[in-house]
């Protein structure tokens, strides 16, 4: 059995690929492009240059025994000694080199195994309950709808060209294990009355603005669960944002249309696919394999106790399912060859990905048991452990992710590590959700965790020390979801302490509560501002330095180097941290008599002040006297803060406190222009002040009128620069002309703001003719004679 | 058609937005072959542009090992670095800043023998040396071969250089006939250089060696370029090539080289 068919043209686009990687290494494909077609076909490059990780689709979380096998094989001889299983239930192999990435493609492919769609603005893998199919009480298996709706939409070119990503998703029940609602789109199984059919909800998501889903249709016949997925990809496709990534995803979209826009524009397309036809659903059995061909064995030690953790009883009499804990996700390539021979012998459809990142088997009779807990004690410790261990969820962070903050997994280990040697009893806590993400992008799953945190900078002094936002109390389930509320932060350093604190407490008290969602009504968020106050003060660098390192690294905790300009995440977390500093110093100044204490104030606040949007300049100053350069460069030499500020930041910058005490007023002005501005800054970290000097061309590269350029018979050489900063679209085009003859013509495209303010001027300047400028939609068409 | 990487393309980007440079000029410094002689305190500063602008070749001869007096003026050398041959610490700091770049090393001696096949390899030559007899020998080597090439000379405040074209533009040895009488110049053991002199000038050098590749703007060929950092004044003297030139005269005396008995510097 195969979890979705492959399209027929598959094999030649891995053969395309195949091509385009030859072209890229000679040169002859820049690298930008090749990523736009190696990053849609799953295949990522790791934060350690020229290394590749290949991501496997696997609708459902499903994947057979001689599929695990075939992965771990070809991880062995390819890639890590580990795969890694990710919170999409997919399959990853890590640390491949580009030559052997066709060679792996056409193995999976003879697995019936894809990557296709593993990254990029794609139909990215489709979810089910990890217990679908077996869930004593579920209305119906949902699997088949997923796996059909896999083996459709994978075969349709317009899968892979969407404005952002598109993530399905299919529970079970009301629990929304599969988590439906923070899905683009989310089925959850339904009945009314014997009919069959969903739920369906739209637009949720995580990532940054995490959202819950909107309920699309209380109920749909399940048979149209594809129509329902073809119709929105639809709209997304036609009305998505194409421009701006950060503000693309479809909840983007419902957000700006409005839900009765939205409807709108679904119905139509729902109702054009009207007739088209849908999928056949097959059904998946779940039946103990006739002849399984072991012999049940004694169980080795400890099985009880394993058995009343991990062990679950099926819908099916005498079957059971069985939770396999994997560290972090991953699994070592030996562990998953023994776990899938060990698992052939109980047929194919035995074996999910979950989202927590484990392994979930299932279709074993009670005698085998045994069996199988010998294989499982051997590939992880965390078998011997609480279920609570093998569900914590830690995102890779800033160890390989080039948007990260803080180090997570390092983090999560060092959490696991005290509580392991504390006399905490976690059996206790039972399924309790504890997620860390890197960064407040929620690839950690922090926002649906019971307890959860994410990476971000704090400032002690001038220097930077890793810390965590607490997030608790989020709410999985279709009846009220609701993502996790902020509650307080933690220094990385106390993280472990903090987590131990918070679970003596619960442990304690969770006996008077029906569930935690109670305990965090009337005590949680309490006892957890309360833990956050005893660790609100972290020793200075001089007298712990720990405090400034972050877990499993080797350096002193910084954001220099790790791209800030990348991350966006990172950035806005600096920049709140000033406003703070700013709001906290005028607090201070009410309770203030002494006016030498109020000018040290007044001072920081002017600092704060300057050095708030300096970061989204790429500006990292290292001394006060700096902040002030750079904002008077970058701000006010540009027009966006009025000049009047000159003779304050002078004063500043020379730390001139006696007159700087008589200028309050001016002080607080400026701390509101800047304010002002970051409120009115857009995703692209441009304010509207820039924009506008953009839209106003000067006199010397006013348009020509089009007729001058239609109809030539020149040769036209294209290249698109949206996307490519200044200077480097610059340098592209000077690039193309240097390759053209006089008189030939270049046509590029360039985006709105600073590019096509600075481009045409720098090539007119080196002689070449700006023949017209004209603006498309939200971008810029230029065309050029080359000198 | 001239190709570069993105990497490339983005490292040299503020070459290329340049007009008198260009990607035809990034690609000429791609191409170029510069040689330095002496890894001292002019050789230092030259080397490190050079190689952050891209120089394909950049070969580097100096005989010595760093001394810690060194380090005041010869920035490539770290103190990590002293009594290694000063060629392999230059060599190694030039890979780091550029990958790009090949390096060649002569860790011996320029002599009469050695100095024509060396020079023979090379577009452009970078004079960092500090005693008369090599200055001599580079330029009489240069104007036989046929070799452009950059004099420069550093003393206590005071700079001065000159780019010899030659055949086309006054040599050294037209401006200086011999080399003064030994002890007549104090060296700079006896007499002390600010460090920060050396960098000015051998930046100079290597922006000549630069624009004589890419063929940018005018060269200090018949000038001779003085300075006094205390004043900060600087001073361009025309020059002229000499018919009565020993080298490249019009009837020249010196047809071959010899090497020169000098007392170099021996700053310790």
């Amino acid at each position: 059995m195969n979890f979705y068919e492959i399209p027929p043209s598959y094999d030649a686009e891995i053969d395309e690929l195949e091509r385009l990687i030859q072209s890229y290494r000679q040169g002859a494909l820049e690298a930008t492009k090749f990523r736009a077609h190696r990053v849609p076909f799953g295949v990522y490059e790791q934060r350690a240059a020229d290394t590749y990780m290949v991501r496997i689709r696997c609708a459902g979380g499903g994947v057979t025994p001689r599929q695990l096998k075939a992965v771990a094989l070809l991880s062995e001889q390819y890639g890590a000694d580990t795969i890694h299983i990710t919170t999409r239930q997919e399959l990853q192999i890590h640390d491949v080199i580009l030559e052997n990435v066709p060679a792996i493609l056409r193995e999976l492919r003879k697995a019936d195994l894809a990557t296709r769609g593993g990254g990029g603005n794609t139909v990215r893998n489709i979810m089910a309950s990890w217990d679908a199919g077996i869930a004593p009480g579920e209305p119906f298996d949902v699997t088949p709808y997923a796996v059909s709706l896999t083996s459709m939409l994978i075969a349709k070119p317009d899968s892979w060209t969407l404005p952002r990503k598109y993530k399905i998703a299919f529970s079970n029940s009301d629990e929304d294990n599969a988590h439906a609602v923070f899905n683009d789109l989310g089925f959850i199984a339904a009945k009314a009355g014997t009919e069959e059919g969903f739920r369906v909800y739209v637009a949720g998501g995580m990532g940054t603005k995490p959202q819950t889903g909107h309920v699309l249709h209380e109920f749909i016949p399940a048979a149209q669960a594809y129509r329902v997925a073809e119709a929105v990809k639809k709209v997304f496709d036609r009305h998505g944002n194409r421009k701006n990534k950060h503000a693309a995803r479809l909840r983007f979209l419902w957000n700006k249309l409005g839900e009765a826009k939205f409807r709108e524009l679904y119905e139509e397309e729902y109702r054009a696919l009207e007739g088209a036809p849908l999928p056949a659903i097959g059904e998946i059995r779940n039946e103990a394999a006739s002849r399984p061909g072991l012999a049940a064995g004694e169980p080795a030690s400890g099985f009880s106790l394993w058995k009343e953790r991990f062990v679950s009883s099926q819908k099916q009499a005498g079957l059971f399912s069985i939770l396999a804990p994997v560290t972090l996700g991953n699994i070592s390539c030996r562990h998953a060859v023994a776990l899938a021979e060990t698992l052939e012998t109980f047929g194919e459809n035995v074996l999910r990905c979950t989202l927590e990142q484990n392994l979930s088997i299932r279709n074993i009779p009670e005698a085998y048991l045994g069996h199988i807990y010998s294989v499982l004690k051997d590939a992880s410790d965390l078998s011997s452990a609480p279920k609570f261990y093998g569900n914590c969820i830690a995102c890779t962070g800033a160890g390989t992710c080039k948007l990260g903050i803080c180090l997570p997994r390092g983090a999560l280990t060092a959490v696991n590590r005290k509580l392991m040697s504390s006399k905490l009893d976690m059996d206790a806590v039972g399924r309790l959700r504890l997620n860390i993400s890197g960064c407040p992008n929620t690839c950690g799953a922090h926002m649906t965790a019971d307890l959860g945190f994410f990476g971000q900078v704090e400032r002690k002094g001038q220097r930077m020390y890793p810390s965590y936002a607490v997030v608790a109390g989020a709410r999985v389930g279709s009846d009220a979801p609701r993502l996790a509320a902020r509650i307080g932060d933690v220094s990385a350093r106390d993280l472990p302490d903090f987590v131990a604190g918070f679970f003596r407490l619960y442990i304690r008290k969770k006996d008077q509560y029906p569930d935690f969602a109670a305990y965090m009504e009337k005590e949680g968020t309490k006892d957890i501002k309360r833990l956050c106050a005893k660790y609100v003060d972290i020793p200075g660098f001089e007298e712990d330095k720990n405090y400034y390192f972050d877990w499993g690294a080797e350096e002193i905790f910084s954001l220099v180097g790790r791209g800030v300009g990348e991350c966006s995440a990172g950035l806005f977390d600096l920049i709140e941290l000033d406003m703070k500093t700013i709001k906290k110093g005028q607090k201070e100044l009410e309770k203030l008599s002494d006016p030498s204490a109020s000018a040290d104030v007044l001072y920081r606040i002017a600092l704060a002040a300057a050095r708030m949007l300096l970061i989204t300049r790429g500006v990292e100053a290292s001394s006060d006297r700096e902040v002030f350069d750079n904002f008077v460069h970058y701000f006010v030499e540009c027009g966006l803060v009025d000049r009047r500020f000159l003779p304050l930041l002078e004063l500043a910058k020379n730390e001139n406190r006696a007159q700087l005490a008589t200028m309050k007023e001016d002080i607080f002005a400026l701390t509101r222009t800047v304010e002002d501005l970051y409120e009115s800054m857009d995703d692209s970290l441009k304010f509207p002040a820039e924009k506008k000097a953009a839209e106003t061309p000067s006199p010397g590269e006013k348009s020509k009128p089009a007729a001058a350029a239609t109809g030539t018979a020149q040769e036209q050489t294209f290249k698109d620069l949206r996307g490519v900063a200044c200077p480097m679209n610059f340098v592209k085009t000077k690039m193309e002309l240097s390759a053209m003859q006089p008189g030939q013509r270049l046509r590029i495209f360039l985006d709105d703001g600073e590019p096509i303010v600075n481009v045409p001027r720098s090539v007119a300047e080196e002689g070449h003719r700006v023949m017209e400028q004209t603006k498309t939609g939200d971008y810029w068409s230029v065309l050029i004679e080359r000198h | 058609m001239i190709s570069f990487t993105d990497e490339e393309l983005e490292r040299y980007s503020r070459h290329i937005i340049l007009k008198d440079i260009g990607i035809e000029g990034q690609a000429r410094i791609r191409e170029a072959r510069v040689l330095i002689i002496g890894a001292g305190g002019l050789g230092s500063p030259a080397a490190l542009y050079l190689a952050a602008a891209g120089a394909g070749t950049i070969g580097i001869a100096d005989a010595d090992c760093v001394e810690l007096s060194n380090l005041q003026r010869q920035v490539i050398h770290f103190t990590k670095d002293v009594n290694r041959p000063k060629v392999e610490s230059a060599a190694e700091k030039m890979r780091e800043i550029n990958p790009d770049v090949t390096v060649k090393m002569y860790h011996e001696f320029v002599r009469a023998a050695n100095i024509g096949p060396m020079i023979a390899d090379y577009d452009f030559i970078i004079d960092g040396t500090d005693n008369f007899a090599t200055k001599f020998l580079i330029n009489d080597a240069c104007i036989l071969a046929g070799k452009p090439f950059s004099h420069g000379g550093i003393l206590r405040f005071n700079g001065q250089t000159m780019t010899i074209l030659p055949s086309r533009s006054a040599c050294y040895r037209c401006v200086f006939p011999s080399p003064p009488p030994p002890g007549r110049v104090p060296t700079c053991s006896q007499a002390g250089v600010l460090g920060a002199v050396a960098g000015i000038l051998g930046t100079i050098q290597a922006t000549e060696c630069l624009k004589f590749i890419t063929k940018t703007g005018t060269l200090l060929a018949d000038s001779l370029l003085t300075f006094d950092t205390k004043s900060m004044v600087f001073r361009t003297i025309a020059l002229r090539r000499n018919g009565k030139c020993a080298v490249c005269g019009d009837n020249p005396s010196i047809r071959e080289l010899v090497d020169e008995e000098q007392a170099g510097c021996d700053l310790k």
